[in-house]
């Protein structure tokens, strides 16, 4: 993760258009819907969205702390970079707090979603895309049940 | 060829000209009496990738900019401009006028609060002796497994804590400068805050100014986004009670 600097957090004069975090988060997930018609399928973002919300109690999440502290240099002093890029903090905003585990589970939903062109919101590595699972999650219809399933565990 | 439905806004209002739809089509609008849907073609076989659901949160937020709009969740997809008017307008003409009415003006403001991992890291070892202890003996001691993963626990104890104070000194902060707020649950959010704040469009550049000072003012360890404006997304699900307006 880049050390974000604080002067990072000057960039909020306005609000920004979503990213594509962002939409995974509300227009997947809130909005009016309608069952009656032919839905996309979007059956596979919501498991997906679902993977990305593991919670941070973990083996592998401690050990991974662990390590981080024991790496950390305390006699370094905060020497913040130039505020590079705002893309760094849109990347902070996607990851969250269980950085690694959601490292994990976005790309996925990058894999899933993803496009042939590069968007600017994925500047990581992608992980090889699987032809199997893309065309697994093509556009197939009256796939409602699951959505609604969803909706309604939410109570 | 299908339609896809972004939103539905009353019958005065005026589309964005410079926002494209899915699949890169022109949005336009298709009306029943006062009341308004967008839609644009779309080919409903093509595969669903990034761009589709940009385009549609990007055309919603590009119309409540300046007018109210009932956001669709993604994925509504109709045969016709026909079927629009009749099964979605139509018939659905009073429920979607009154809320409409209850949303006139509004704007959602997203707020999202992650901290930076090396500065919260740095400061739990600076200000809590004990982690600092502990970590030492770890290193001291050949970092066993086992006191790796106890030094880890603790450490996400810390972070825990912080994200705690952080997200109530948050709330404390925005709570105010809306209409009203909603946090997402701690179980679901990946964030250290997830907040939406329903903001009247008369009231922005005045929460936006104190949004900003609030980014000025915040400890090292906590980086905000702030996102918007969006159409109310999470107070439309609250206004039917929990329940989408069809299912």
């Amino acid at each position: 993760m880049t050390v974000a600097t604080a002067s990072s957090n000057r960039y909020l004069d306005r609000p920004s258009p979503s990213s594509l975090a962002d939409v995974i988060d509300t227009i997947l997930d809130k909005g009016l819907v309608i069952d009656i018609y032919v839905r996309v399928s979007l059956v596979g973002i919501e498991l997906l969205t679902i993977d990305a919300r593991i919670v941070v109690a973990s083996v592998d999440t401690y050990l991974r702390f662990a390590e981080a502290v024991n790496r950390l240099d305390l006699t370094e002093t905060q020497t913040h970079g130039i505020p590079e890029l705002i893309e760094d903090v849109t990347q902070a905003g996607a990851k969250g707090k269980t950085k690694g585990a959601l490292d994990a589970a976005k790309d996925k939903v990058s894999e899933f979603i993803g496009d042939d062109d590069e968007d600017d919101d994925d500047r990581e590595k992608q992980p090889a895309r699987q032809s199997s699972r893309r065309r697994s999650s093509g556009t197939t219809k009256k796939s409602s049940s699951s959505s609604r399933r969803s909706r309604s565990d939410k109570g | 060829m299908s339609v896809h439905l972004y939103g539905i806004v009353p019958a005065e209002t005026s589309l964005p000209a410079n926002v494209l739809g899915r699949q890169a089509a022109a949005i336009r609008p298709v009306q029943h009496g006062s009341l308004v849907a967008i839609v644009s073609d779309v080919d409903p076989d093509a595969k669903i990738g990034r761009e589709d659901l940009l385009a549609h949160a990007h055309v919603l937020e590009a119309i409540v900019e300046d007018s109210t709009v009932l956001p669709m969740r993604f994925g509504v997809v109709l045969g016709s401009d026909e079927e629009v008017a009749e099964q979605v307008l139509k018939a659905r003409e009073e429920r979607l006028l009154t809320l409409l009415g209850e949303f006139d003006g509004m704007q959602q403001l997203t707020v999202k609060a992650v901290h930076d991992e090396q500065e919260v890291l740095r400061e739990l070892v600076t200000e809590n002796a004990q982690v600092r202890a502990f970590r030492e003996s770890v290193v001291a001691g050949g970092e066993s497994y086992q006191a790796k993963l106890e030094l880890g626990r603790m450490v996400a104890g810390g972070i825990e804590e912080y994200e705690q104070a952080d997200a109530a000194y948050l709330i404390d902060q925005l709570g105010p400068l809306g209409r009203d707020i909603r946090i997402e649950d701690r179980a679901k959010r990946k964030n250290v805050l997830d907040a939406a704040l329903l903001v009247s469009r008369d009231d922005r550049s005045k929460v936006d100014a104190a949004i900003a000072r609030i980014g000025r003012e915040l400890p090292a360890r906590l980086r905000l986004r702030f996102i918007g404006p969006q159409p109310a997304y999470a107070f439309i699900d609250t206004a039917l009670g929990g329940e989408p307006v069809w299912d």
